[in-house]
């Protein structure tokens, strides 16, 4: 089987004037459809620029990066808008909903983007958050404003769902809920899954662990045995 | 301490230099426009007053039929408090230059007053020289040999003592201070322009006019100088009588130059007095905003910097000194700036009726340290409103992020049968613009003000631009006014009758008098009718309405003096002539009258006080070329002036065409006002939601998706701003014109419908212009940055 998403030779070096500080060097490694997979590393590894790379937010120095038989690394500015708005569903550690809008309307907002959208209502429903439709994010608590970004994220179907410290602000049992929640509807709807922490001990969720040290991939080991996220305490 | 925080001020500065500079421009343009249209007028009036100076200009002018002795000159020379009275004679002739023949006014040239002033050549030195108008000549001229017609008159043959006189310059005279030349009896209507030449061509010694100054010196157009006027006048008159019992003392007032010049230039005291008011109240917003914003960005900073034991007081300090350090540099900029380049540019749109001068720069301490007090206060308060929020809050509260502002439902929401109607979209750009209820404000205001501005610019304009139209064709529809000596009326009656083609004619009895009404007295020209049927040569009316002619004991009054001697229908009102016989009369109509004030009678009123009626003036109609009607009738000897409705018109028209200048001032500035306070708004709006323009972004919005997403709720706001600019420009426009003090002129308040429509659309152009503008940035913020944890 073909790799889903596929990182060949990938650097990436920001340059601030003279000075320029290599975030990623020579990543390789793929990833398979339907996957969910863990990135591991400490805080300034590289995690979160090799995520916004893959989810076409930023650019790359050199190299390539596939998803499913297409150089995303070499899109167009238009090209990278509409990928964004098709194949991709971020989520955030500080979940950025929209302040201004109830949590059904920050799902609205995302759904209207695609053709095959989930309804605004059913992504909700899928999150557990039906009877909160109608707050706004102020009014909500930070697991619930997860869910709504998670929600977000679903409403918009996509080919891959990338998560940046989906858990990194809330606490230990709302953290856990929120995984659960993100490795069951990964394995549903057969989407493919990248979460980044730096949290070691939940690597055994995962179908596949990428351990990334100073910009260089450390491993990356396959998890043939995936361990349901209720048994897996830290 | 305080020199860290110096250091951090300049960081601060440099780091956000867009925003600093832009602080600094609001304050230079606010200030520059305040100061400068504050000192437009008193520069052109001290400019005039220089050159009136310089150019030894008249206090009195005593004219009579007879003319005076050299030692009548004397006898005003001797006068306690006279520095000067010079004898001057004046002489109309026809003038052959080349093949072409015209009536010039001929001047001998004066020693002290009335000097005229050399554009380019020299003045004359010998008795076959001269110079000549500026208006009428150019410097081609100088070199060309003039020619005194041998068609002249035996009065003029026989008055000069050369024929011919070579052009050696062109000149200026402050008797002529626009392009009012007077009548002449010559060829009919005005003369050509003057000439001024040695004193010696002039035959014979005897002196047409005899002009005064004083020891005493006042500001021209000043209120002091009406007194010092009025303090001389009866000695000048007391001189007069003893010399002779037919003359006329005249001031600067009777100076078609000096008087024009004064109601050319009092609109931009109109305009002086509400454009910089709104100007400096906004200036003041975007400070208060803009401050707000840079101590809210930099709470974490405060919160820092008090925690380490800084006090309130001196990290203010650093607040304080980067506002009052633009305040410093945009005053200093805007206020020379604006006193030196508005008035020249006003003076450069007047410069086709005055250019007699180069613009004075004028100083004034007063207005230098009123604006830099008002800049100060202004942003010292904006700057303290600004910090006191975030310095009231504990250290430890400002490290941590500010919670963003919560969301709200508005009350559209409420309203179902619209709220359903709306896209998604636009529900939320709806929402967006009542979330931030101060910069709602601030936009709804900064734009509405702009365009009343528009509106009150263009309003202006239709009040004034067909004034010409409405005075000389719908009021005064005659084409010649014929003056001749009294009781000359069938002389002049039929020879008219003896001429060419259809002439209608309405006799009448005209003369200066002076019309008291309470406190107030005003000059004003009488006119008696022995006929109620004046239809054809003038038109008394009060909008619709046709009004009746006056009945014996009553009067119709122009408008215009109406309002200033506070008068109604019914009232009485005191009619005094020049020899101070006085009548009392009813006011019986008031009537639209533009230009100049008038008194209406009919020939039984005041009979007995008055005089009996006796005609002086026949106003006619003709379908002849009114040029060579008047040619025939000035060889009648008792006619003693002719004037042409049809040149009072251009001339007013001409000095009218000056407001489109104006108007494209105050167009440019209240675009730029527009888009200060858009841009600024967008700014910060843009500065306070990059993270949700950012998350729009990575969920894939296009960047036209994006652009309205931010930038819809502008334009909706812009919108509706304009129109409430409508009303409101409405408001200002009646303010400007109220504040225009002419006494011989009537603005009628107007706005027509086409100038409404294009205001809306020139602001809603202003609107999406700066929309443009911010477009680009909105795209050009960074997307991973600006989701990266908090800061």
């Amino acid at each position: 089987m073909s790799e889903f998403i596929k990182f060949s030779h990938v650097s990436k070096i920001y340059k601030t004037g003279e000075v320029s500080i290599p975030a990623l060097t020579d990543v390789s490694f793929g990833v398979e459809k339907g996957e969910i997979c863990v990135i591991l590393g400490s805080s300034g590894a590289g995690k979160t620029t090799l995520l916004n790379m893959l989810g076409g937010m930023d650019t790359v120095t050199s190299g390539e990066i596939w998803l499913d038989g297409k150089n995303v690394a070499a899109l167009s500015k238009r090209k990278l808008v509409e990928y964004r708005r098709h194949d991709v569903g971020f989520v955030f550690q500080f979940y950025n909903l929209i302040p201004n809008l109830t949590a059904l309307e920050n799902v609205e907002i995302a759904a209207m983007l695609c053709e095959n959208h989930i309804p605004a209502e059913k992504a909700l429903e899928l999150v557990g958050l039906s009877d909160r439709a109608s707050n706004f994010p102020a009014q909500l608590s930070g697991g619930e404003q997860q869910r709504v970004a998670i929600a977000r994220a679903l409403a918009k179907n996509p080919r891959l769902l990338l998560c940046d410290e989906p858990t990194g602000a809330l606490d230990y049992e709302t953290g856990k809920s929120v995984l659960k929640l993100l490795s069951q509807l990964g394995r549903e709807k057969n989407t493919t899954v990248l979460i980044i922490t730096h949290n070691q001990a939940i690597a055994p969720m995962a179908d596949r662990v990428l351990r990334i040290k100073s910009g260089r991939i450390e491993s990356c080991i396959c998890n043939s045995n995936p361990v349901s996220i209720d048994n897996i305490e830290w | 301490m305080k020199s860290s925080i110096t250091k951090l001020t300049g960081r601060s500065i440099r780091s956000f230099f867009g925003r600093y500079l832009a602080l600094l421009m609001i304050i230079a343009l606010s200030v520059g426009l305040f100061a400068g249209l504050k000192i437009t007028k008193p520069a052109m009036a001290h400019t005039a007053g220089k050159y009136f100076d310089e150019q030894n200009f008249y206090d009195f002018q005593i004219i009579s039929v007879t003319g005076f002795s050299g030692s009548d000159v004397e006898t005003f020379g001797s006068i306690e408090g006279v520095s000067r009275a010079e004898g001057s004679r004046e002489l109309d002739a026809l003038i052959e230059t080349g093949d072409t023949i015209a009536a010039y006014k001929l001047v001998a040239m004066p020693s002290y007053i009335n000097m005229p002033s050399v554009v380019s050549g020299r003045m004359p030195e010998a008795a076959n020289e001269c110079v000549v108008d500026d208006e009428a000549f150019t410097e081609e001229d100088i070199g060309t040999v003039l020619t005194v017609s041998p068609d002249n008159s035996d009065t003029v043959a026989y008055g000069l003592t050369e024929t011919e006189y070579t052009i050696v310059g062109l000149v200026n005279s402050p008797l002529y201070l626009n392009d009012d030349r007077g009548t002449t009896m010559l060829s009919g209507g005005a003369p050509a322009g003057f000439i001024y030449i040695m004193e010696e061509c002039f035959a014979g010694d005897v002196y047409t006019s005899i002009y005064v100054t004083v020891d005493e010196k006042e500001e021209v157009y000043s209120d002091e100088y009406d007194e010092l006027i009025d303090l001389y006048e009866p000695e000048i008159t007391d001189a007069a009588e003893t010399i002779t019992d037919k003359y006329y003392v005249l001031t600067r007032d009777e100076n078609a130059g000096y008087l024009s010049f004064e109601g050319d230039t009092s609109i931009i005291s109109g305009i002086a007095n509400i454009f910089p008011v709104f100007f400096v109240l906004i200036s003041m917003m975007v400070c208060i905003t803009t401050m707000g914003r840079m101590v809210e960005e930099e709470r974490t900073q405060i919160g820092v910097l008090k925690a380490m034991g800084f006090s309130d007081g001196s990290v203010m300090w650093k607040y304080m000194l980067y506002a009052l350090s633009a305040t410093a540099i945009g005053w200093a900029a805007g206020f020379f700036l604006g006193t030196w380049g508005l008035p020249a540019i006003f003076w450069w749109a007047y410069g086709s009726l005055y250019d007699f001068a180069k613009i004075s720069y004028v100083f004034s301490p007063l207005l230098a340290f009123e604006t830099l007090a008002v800049a100060l206060i202004g942003i010292t308060g904006s700057t303290l409103i600004a910090c006191s929020r975030e310095f009231r809050s504990v250290p430890a509260r400002l490290i941590r992020p500010r919670t963003a502002k919560k969301g709200k439902r508005i009350f559209l929401e409420k309203i179902s049968f619209i709220w359903k109607r709306l896209s998604f979209l636009h529900k939320v750009s709806i929402r967006n613009m009542f979330r931030y209820k101060q910069r709602l404000v601030m936009l709804l205001l900064g734009v509405s003000c702009c365009a009343a501005l528009v509106v009150t610019a263009f309003g202006i304009r239709d009040s004034m631009i067909d004034l010409g139209e409405l005075q000389y064709e719908e009021i005064q529809q005659y084409d010649l006014e014929v003056s001749y000596i009294a009781g000359y009326e069938d002389r002049v009656q039929s020879a008219i009758d003896g001429l060419p083609g259809e002439n209608h004619t309405l006799a009448a009895s005209t003369e200066r008098v002076r019309l008291t009404g309470g406190e107030t007295m005003r000059s004003v020209q009488m006119l008696r009718f022995d006929t109620e049927d004046v239809s054809g040569f003038w038109n008394f009316r009060n909008g619709e309405e046709e009004l009746a002619f006056p009945e014996e004991g009553e009067a119709l009054i122009g408008r215009k003096v109406a309002e200033k001697l506070d008068l109604n229908i019914g009232d009485t009102v005191e009619i005094q002539d020049s020899d101070f016989n006085a009548i009392q009369v009813e006011v019986s109509g008031i009537f639209d009258n533009y230009i100049d004030n008038y008194v209406v009678l009919s020939s039984a009123t005041g009979a007995d006080s008055l005089g009996q009626w006796e005609s002086n003036t026949i106003y006619l109609s003709t379908n002849q070329d009114t040029h060579s009607v008047s040619e025939e009738l000035m060889g009648i000897s008792e006619v003693s002036g002719i004037s042409f409705v049809e040149d009072s018109k251009e001339s007013i028209d001409e000095a009218m065409e000056c407001l489109d200048y104006i108007i494209w001032l105050l167009l440019i500035f209240s675009g730029a006002l527009a888009f200060i306070v858009i841009y600024n708004l967008t700014n910060i709006n843009l500065a306070e939601r990059s993270r949700e323009i950012a998350t729009v972004q990575v969920l894939g919005f296009y960047p036209k998706e994006t652009e309205s997403y931010v930038l819809r709720e502008n334009l909706i706001l812009s919108l509706i701003a304009a129109v409430i600019g409508m009303p409101l420009g409405t408001l200002f426009h009646h303010v400007v014109m109220d504040k225009i003090l002419i006494d011989n002129m009537y603005f009628p308040e107007k706005i027509t419908f086409a100038s409404y429509v294009i205001s809306l659309i020139c602001t809603v152009l202003f609107a999406i212009v700066v929309n443009l503008f911010m477009k680009r940035r909105v795209n050009k913020i960074p997307m991973a940055e600006s989701l990266k944890a908090v800061e």
